[in-house]
């Protein structure tokens, strides 16, 4: 009996517990990882990387951009506070972390491209191309925040297999950057006009792709699009000067050969298409966040009433007690003097249904309005008025339209219904004094309506676009109150620190950029 | 208090029965104590809780009444009770007791051995020691008790974790906690829902806290590599033993019954000041304050306009005059200080423990069996906690040569709203609440009238009119209430930990044991986030309130195999051989589906309620490990023993390639008392040595290298489903080695004056190389993080332990103990050359925490003032000094130097007082949230120069807005003169003096910041602090029934206690707050630095024990 129970315990131990060198190996793998992938899937994992920044989201607004890019740009206006110019350590570091994990997965793209066949790289070039372009487009974002970034070593731990020792990143020179970026930019252009695609690609590549579904015609528009935005940023510095006018020259006379986002049909975005996916956005809770960070700011509000702006309606709501009239908060005011206005529900807010609540706002990568106010700045410095006043003036309409139809996405209906737009209306607006292009006397005027128009545009959705543009023109001309608590930052800032986790780990590297890297350092273009 | 009443109705039922009894008759009963060698003088008597001691010649004489029963006990002897009968005279032989000096401890693999044959350290605490003050789990009974033992409890009650720590921290990656086996048998530690320790915002708790000290027997810790060396590679920290309680050795039934109740209070808050609100001189004009520092509008009640603070968080306004102002929640109240306005924010926790033990024993089996209901709550509001135990142990001797084993532990857990993390208002500086504020206005005001969240000035509100618009309310106060009172938690879980034990002897020196055991947890977790925004106002996933359903299951199944040789080879050397196998398989299942986008109906909480379609995930952990393992052990005439051990482990969290290790140990115990002859006040000496290798592993798939793959879902109608796969962060290697500690140990045992006085002294040296790293590396390198082998660390250090009975009288006894631990921690190097390794960057490296090669481990660095070629402190336009932005230097090492205990236990007649102290000496840590009160104006440190009482100097502002100072009543141009003023003494930037008078408000600010040098000039040297304290832990204070009385009671002894726990501080570094406020987790460096978890409690209690 007793050696029955025995010989019994003896095999349930040696056949419930005992290990077998399988099991040992088979318990080594997470079984929610994959051990090896294919160029689409990285493809895709690369592009939804970035999507915590590039769709409106709650942390990105609410820790990254709700004290910085948003106040320096009077986007909107905020209660006045002690040490309101100083970035949060979370804000710059979490923005870069997010950077570098996607510059990391475009690294492991690149990697795992460089192990297909011959044949397939030659296939799936357009994989490479397209990724390049959005990887460039985001590179800019962040090289117009800090300046000289960790690019060219930038991200390969996974594709040095986890030798540390060879992946700490040297810093490139900004402009360097821009450079690389606009040459490799300039040969995809080229190339994308005879670049074949076999269909077995596309077909995939429409699934995968979820920003242009694979479409060779739209990366065209992203990518001359892109080199038109990266041109103009570097138009004021000496050594790119001429490069601007050449390139820009070549992409405006030659529309079929170098397409741009020329409509709001063309426009790069990452739509929304159903909200339970990953790709959706939730940018009330971002904007408002405790309550009011979405108050706006006096200067807009009042360009925008006086000169009947269609899109001040389909853009904001009036306050709570405010009956039907828009206003803006005073930034010249002491924070103190401030607060009983905030508080008092009278203040103009960003549209909840086009804009706060719309969950189906689209991640904007690029807009036909941008490119034009771009283009009518190019125009206007080559001397060609005429063309610069109709980019100018397409611009506007392009703007208006493009936020009527955001509203069209919304599902929200708290900001109630949006009495449309029409065409009188626009040409009133146009025509009106403070924004009629004729009556700017000067290329300085002018340059203010565009920079008003573009400002506009950008509003809360395109912060870092804004920023960069401003401290770039220095217009639309804001003043900000000295904050007296502070030596640091008594003014805004003129460019990001980089995060501690540079200077900490990477820090022979950081050497060679530590002078530089204070608040008020100028990013190379930045000289106005 | 209707609670406290009806947790102690029972108790006070049966104190009321104690009390009326009390007549009896007594007789005089005499008699000779004796031993082999004669009459025993001193030996004491005791009776009813009185006694006397016998004279020189043994003789004794007692008063007794017929029944009762006389005990006769002296060091050294067994103890011998006797029951008065009709006799006078009672002659008693006490025989020597040698068991003491051949005391048995448990050791590795649950094997008993005698204490004397052992090579190195071990400490054995008794279940008394454990449920003395009615700890709400066993560890945080073992403070101070164990030499080198280093206990650390999460603040925040019952429910939060507690880290335990043997000889320093063996490793820069891992916890510390040792491996705990329970009756032989692996328990999990880490929390089903808290892999990280601290889950979300609420305090989670480690596995350990599960264990019910009623039924714990004895508590054994093994702290070096050879007591350890048969777990080899989950025995880096150490290992500790716990034998439950068994019914053997009970005579017939036998029933123990234990209640308790204890309350935990908020405690050790830092000093407030209670002098001035909100705002800041007006001559900073920060604030745009009016001429008095109040806020420059007014505010019409009742058509009266009323004054308000500003909207701030600094603390350095206008003084309390008590006159009306009006507070934030539109309540016009006298301007005072709210003096305990924290108190609304926290509960007093009540906890109580009923226990029942019925424990029989028969030739042939012996069987205890408990049952365990505890309540306990966290000082967190909302917190409250119910646990039932089941404890089965019991032993069937089946044959002559055959028994089995059987234990059953059943743990059901009913965990509501762990405590929530109050990091927001200790570390944020909108949280910090203002003097004039209090936590109940929040309780008032966090939830509209129709129970949503707050609303802030003009925003959107079903309620416009509750909408909170004066100044100064604290928005992440708010949101702490509304997320402590609204966001709903609860786990319920039941644990089984299980196991049989066959023992078969095979032949009369062959002995094979047989385990097979399980430790099985499951759970489910209800979270219920309450409606925030009203859904009529849209669906937000942030605002429109969710609802998840969580089930998790952890299991351990664990088998055994053991073959054991004795052989005696001649008759004065005896030998045997062990050899085994065991293996083990832990599996762990999560999922969870939780609401998307919001409830449907404002909180309606279910799955069925979500607005978008519910989001699932689930996850799978594997882990198979084994081992084989073989012993010898050899004696020389019972006082030289040799023990050599080796053990070889295969692991699944290694790459299969090369997942075998091997682990040798060897020990020898020297029992020279035995072996030479002593003078006799020596009764005992051993002198131990030791090596041994243990190790670690990582994780289950921490090694692995793979891709995270994923989808995105269909994105394009007529499209398939976007397939994503990202690379890891942290990054895996699949090269990793285990880490190994080498370690040596040399001891000394030693007792003195017949046992009087116990010395026991180790020394060990430890080698901890392939230290385990998630090696941080800046993300631009394409990971946060990647496991590696970094380098090297050695610890080493004594432990010491000295009792002692200084008294011992018939009705008087002292017995003392100290216990004193010293660990020196070094880093030998590091693996990829570097000199130093960077742990954490604070606040904008403000400060870092690293490790440099040839220093113990956590050297706090931070930036020194700036100084001139002469080494003149450098003073900014500001007034206030710059920091060198490219320096650093060390401040602080995080590693205590010493921790430690002190006991004294006092008998007097039926009375026991017991005092614990513990205390730690040395080991910085940088409590910044403390300095940021400091800097936001709340501490009384604050309050330093604000006024010439306080040393303030005395200055005007000239054109350039610098002080200059003055002893006229105005400036030369009749400027107003402020009398809180500071100068600090230094250089300006061109090489003068600094002669820049600054307001004292300006200074704490500024130096108390947050932010590295790129931010502001925060001297976070400053805020670097040496941590020792020397605490009262536990007193307690007993007194057993006489006998009789007991026995009316039908109950064989009786003891009631009143105690206290974490009662107050002899001596302590850093005033305003307790010293392990800063545990917010089981890794040495989530021990410096966060005040934030939740705040320090102390607790008093009060215990009733019986046996029937």
């Amino acid at each position: 009996m007793k050696k029955i129970f025995l010989i019994a315990a003896l095999i349930i131990v040696a056949g419930i517990t005992s290990c077998k060198k399988s099991q040992l190996a088979d318990a080594y793998v997470n079984p929610a990882t994959a051990h090896s992938t294919t160029l689409e899937k990285q493809y895709a994992g690369f592009l939804s990387s970035d999507l915590d920044y590039v769709m409106y989201r709650y942390w990105n607004y609410f820790v990254v951009l709700q004290n910085t890019a948003l106040h320096y740009t009077q986007a909107v206006g905020w209660q006045n506070a002690p040490g309101q110019y100083i970035p949060g350590a979370a804000s710059i570091t979490d923005r870069w972390n997010n950077f570098y994990t996607f510059l990391a997965q475009y690294k492991e793209f690149l990697n795992v491209y460089s192990k297909q066949s011959a044949t397939d790289q030659k296939n799936k070039r357009i994989y490479l191309i397209s990724a390049t372009i959005h990887f460039y487009d985001q590179t800019q974002k962040v090289v117009d925040l800090h300046g000289d970034i960790p690019w060219s070593q930038a991200g390969l731990l996974s594709t040095n297999g986890g030798d540390y020792s060879k992946s700490y990143a040297k810093y490139d020179d900004a402009a360097s950057i821009y450079t690389k970026m606009l040459d490799d930019l300039k040969g995809f252009a080229d190339e994308l006009n005879s670049l074949s695609v076999p269909a077995s690609v596309s077909s995939v590549m429409k699934t995968q792709d979820f920003i242009n579904n694979g479409d060779v015609m739209k990366w065209k528009k992203y990518c001359n699009s892109l080199r038109i935005k990266l041109l103009t940023r570097v138009s004021g510095v000496a050594s790119f000067q001429s490069r601007t006018s050449t390139e820009i020259a070549q992409i405006t006379s030659n529309a079929s050969t170098y397409p741009v986002v020329s409509s709001n049909d063309d426009n790069i975005l990452v739509k929304v298409y159903d909200l339970s996916t990953p790709i959706s956005s939730d940018f009330y809770s971002g904007i408002i966040g405790w309550g009011d960070n979405d108050v706006a700011s006096k200067k807009m509000i009042d360009i925008m009433n006086t000169n009947g702006d269609p899109r001040l309606r389909a853009m904001f709501q009036p306050g709570a007690k405010a009956g039907n009239t828009y206003t803006g908060l005073d930034q010249s005011l002491s924070g103190s003097d401030q607060q009983p206005l905030i508080a008092g529900g009278t203040l103009s807010r960003y549209n909840f249904s086009t804009l706060s609540k719309n969950r189906f706002l689209p991640g904007i990568l690029i807009t036909s309005a941008e490119v034009s106010f771009l283009l009518a700045e190019y125009y206007l410095n080559a001397g060609n008025d005429a063309a610069a006043k109709t980019a100018y003036e397409s611009g506007i309409s392009e703007s208006i339209d493009f936020y009527y139809w955001l509203r069209t996405l919304s599902n929200d209906g708290s900001a109630g219904p949006l009495a449309p737009t029409s065409a009188s209306e626009k040409t009133a607006y146009i025509t009106s004094n403070g924004i009629n292009w004729l009556n700017a006397a000067s290329t300085a005027d002018k340059l203010k309506l565009i920079a008003i128009q573009k400002w506009t545009n950008y509003s809360v959705l395109q912060p870092l676009e804004s920023w960069a543009e401003y401290r770039r023109t220095k217009l639309p001309a804001f003043s900000f109150v000295n904050d007296p608590s502070t030596s640091v930052l008594p003014q805004p800032p003129t460019r990001w620190i980089y995060p501690t986790n540079e200077q900490t780990y990477n820090t022979a590297n950081y050497q060679a950029v530590k002078g530089k890297d204070t608040f008020t350092t100028k990013i190379f273009w930045d000289v106005k | 208090m209707q609670k406290l009443y009806n947790y102690l109705k029972g108790s006070l039922l049966l104190m009321l029965i104690v009390v009326a009894n009390s007549a009896f008759a007594q007789t005089t009963i005499t008699g000779t104590v004796t031993d082999d060698s004669g009459p025993l003088p001193g030996v004491t008597i005791s009776v009813n809780g009185t006694g006397t001691q016998t004279l020189s010649n043994g003789k004794y004489s007692v008063a007794a009444s017929k029944g009762s029963i006389l005990k006769f006990s002296f060091i050294g002897y067994f103890t011998k009770e006797v029951k008065v009968g009709d006799q006078s005279v009672i002659d008693v032989k006490l025989s020597p007791n040698n068991a003491r000096l051949n005391e048995v401890v448990v050791t590795a693999l649950g094997i008993n051995k005698e204490k004397r044959s052992l090579g190195y350290a071990s400490t054995t605490v008794k279940a008394e020691e454990l449920t003395k003050t009615a700890a709400t789990n066993f560890a945080t009974a073992l403070y101070g008790k164990v030499p080198g033992m280093r206990i650390a409890s999460a603040p925040g009650g019952a429910t939060s974790g507690v880290s335990i720590q043997l000889r320093g921290v063996n490793s820069i990656l891992n916890t510390s906690t040792p491996l705990i086996i329970m009756d032989g048998v692996p328990i999990h530690d880490v929390d089903r829902n808290n892999p990280s320790f601290l889950n979300g915002n609420r305090i989670g708790s480690n596995g350990l806290v599960d264990l019910n000290a009623e039924d714990i027997e004895s508590v054994s810790i093994l702290k070096g590599a050879s007591a350890a060396a048969l777990y080899g590679s989950e025995a880096n920290n150490g290992v500790i033993l716990i034998t439950t309680k068994n019914g053997k050795g009970s005579k017939g039934v036998r029933v123990d019954f234990n209640a308790n109740y204890t309350q935990d209070k908020v405690a050790y808050l830092p000093d407030y000041q209670n002098v001035r609100g909100a705002g800041m001189p007006v001559q900073l004009g920060i604030y745009g304050e009016d001429a008095n520092g109040f806020n420059s509008n007014t505010y019409p009640i009742n058509g009266v306009p009323m004054r308000a603070t500003v909207q701030g968080s600094l603390n350095f306004g206008p003084l309390f005059d008590g006159k009306p102002i009006l507070s934030w929640d539109g309540v016009v109240r006298p301007y005072s200080p709210q003096k305990n306005n924290y108190d609304g924010l926290f509960q007093t926790a009540h906890n109580s423990n009923i226990n029942v033990a019925f424990s029989h024993a028969t030739e042939n089996s012996s069987t205890r069996f408990s049952l365990s209901d505890i309540n306990t709550e966290g000082v967190s509001l909302g917190s409250h906690n119910q646990k039932v135990t089941a404890n089965l142990n019991s032993n069937f001797k089946l044959s002559k040569n055959y028994s089995v084993d059987v234990l059953i532990n059943f743990i059901h857990q009913d965990i509501n709203n762990r405590p929530y993390s109050v990091n927001n208002l200790t570390q944020g500086f909108t949280g910090m609440m203002p003097r004039f504020d209090n936590g109940q206005w929040y309780l008032n005001k966090y939830k509209t009238s129709l129970g949503y969240k707050y609303v802030v000035g003009g925003n959107q509100s079903l309620t416009p009119n509750e909408n909170i618009i004066y100044p100064n309310y604290r928005t992440d106060i708010l949101d702490f209430v509304w997320n402590v009172k609204e966001n709903k938690t609860e786990e319920i879980s039941n644990r089984l930990i299980g196991s049989v034990t066959n023992n078969w002897q095979i032949v009369n020196n062959l002995n094979l044991r047989a385990r097979l055991s399980a430790d099985l947890t499951g759970g489910n977790t209800i979270n219920k986030n309450s409606t925030a925004v009203p859904t009529i106002f849209g669906f937000d996933p942030n605002t429109s309130g969710s609802f998840g359903l969580l089930s998790n299951s952890y299991n351990i199944i664990y088998g055994e195999v053991l073959l054991t040789y004795d052989k005696k080879i001649t008759s004065d050397i005896g030998m045997s051989l062990m050899g085994g196998y065991n293996a083990e398989r832990d599996f762990a299942y999560n999922t969870s589906i939780s609401t998307n986008g919001g409830l449907t109906a404002d909180n309606n909480f279910d799955i069925a309620a979500s607005y978008l379609t519910p989001t699932g995930s689930g996850s799978q952990t594997f882990l198979s490990k084994d081992a084989l393992f073989g012993t010898i052990n050899a004696n020389y005439k019972k006082y030289l023993y040799v023990q050599g051990t080796l053990r070889q482990d295969r692991t699944s969290t290694m790459n299969p390639a090369h997942n075998t290790f091997v682990y040798p140990s060897v020990n020898s115990g020297f029992v020279f008392s035995d072996a030479f002859h002593l003078p006799s006040f020596i009764s005992y000496g051993k002198l131990r040595a030791s090596w041994g290798i243990v190790g670690s592993y990582p994780i289950s798939y921490q090694a692995n290298i793979a891709y995270n793959q994923g989808t995105l879902g269909v994105q394009l109608p007529g499209t398939g489903a976007v397939l994503t796969t990202t690379t890891r962060d942290p990054f895996g290697n699949d090269a990793i080695r285990p880490e190994k500690k080498h370690e040596y140990e040399f001891g000394l045992e030693t007792k003195f004056f017949q046992n009087r006085v116990n010395l026991d002294v180790t020394y060990y040296n430890a080698r901890i190389v392939d230290q385990l790293l998630n090696l941080a590396l800046p993300q631009s390198a394409g990971a946060s993080g990647v496991l590696t082998n970094i380098g090297e660390l050695s610890n080493k250090g004594f432990e010491l332990a000295i009792s002692g009975t200084p008294i011992l009288t018939s009705k008087f006894s002292w017995e003392t103990g100290l216990n004193f631990a010293s660990n020196q921690n070094k880093v030998v190097k590091l693996s990829n050359g570097a000199s130093e390794l960077i742990h954490q960057d604070f606040d904008g490296n403000a400060a870092v925490l690293k490790s440099v090669v040839g220093q113990p481990m956590g050297d706090f660095y931070a930036h020194p003032v700036a100084t001139d070629s002469k080494g003149q402190k450098i003073v900014g336009d500001d007034g206030t000094y710059v920091l060198d932005g490219n320096k650093m230097q060390k401040y602080g090492n995080a590693m205590p130097k010493a921790v430690g205990g002190y006991y004294n236990t006092f008998n007097y007649k039926s009375f026991t007082l017991e005092l614990y102290a513990d205390f730690r000496f040395g080991g910085s840590v940088m409590p910044s949230g403390l300095h940021w009160m400091t800097g936001r104006g709340l501490t009384k440190e604050s309050l330093n120069h604000m006024d010439k009482a306080h040393g303030g100097l005395s200055y005007y502002l000239d054109g350039n807005g610098k002080g200059i100072q003055t002893s006229a009543a105005q400036g030369p141009a009749g400027q107003t003169v402020y009398n809180d003023g500071m100068l600090m003494p230094g250089v300006t930037a061109n090489g003068a003096s600094n002669t820049n008078v600054i307001s004292q408000a300006y200074y704490y600010w500024v130096v108390d910041n947050w932010g590295g040098p790129q931010y502001s000039n925060s001297d976070y040297a400053s805020y670097i602090q040496t941590n020792s304290y020397i605490k009262m832990r536990e007193i307690s204070f007993g007194y057993a029934l006489p006998t009789n009385i007991a026995k009316k009671l039908m109950a064989k002894n009786i003891k009631l206690s009143i105690f206290g726990r974490n009662l107050f501080y002899i001596y302590r570094t850093i005033k305003g707050m307790d010293a392990e406020q800063l545990t917010a987790g089981a890794m040495w460096n989530q021990q410096t630095t966060n005040l934030g978890t939740n705040p320090s409690t102390r607790t008093y209690g009060m215990m009733l024990r019986a046996s029937f």
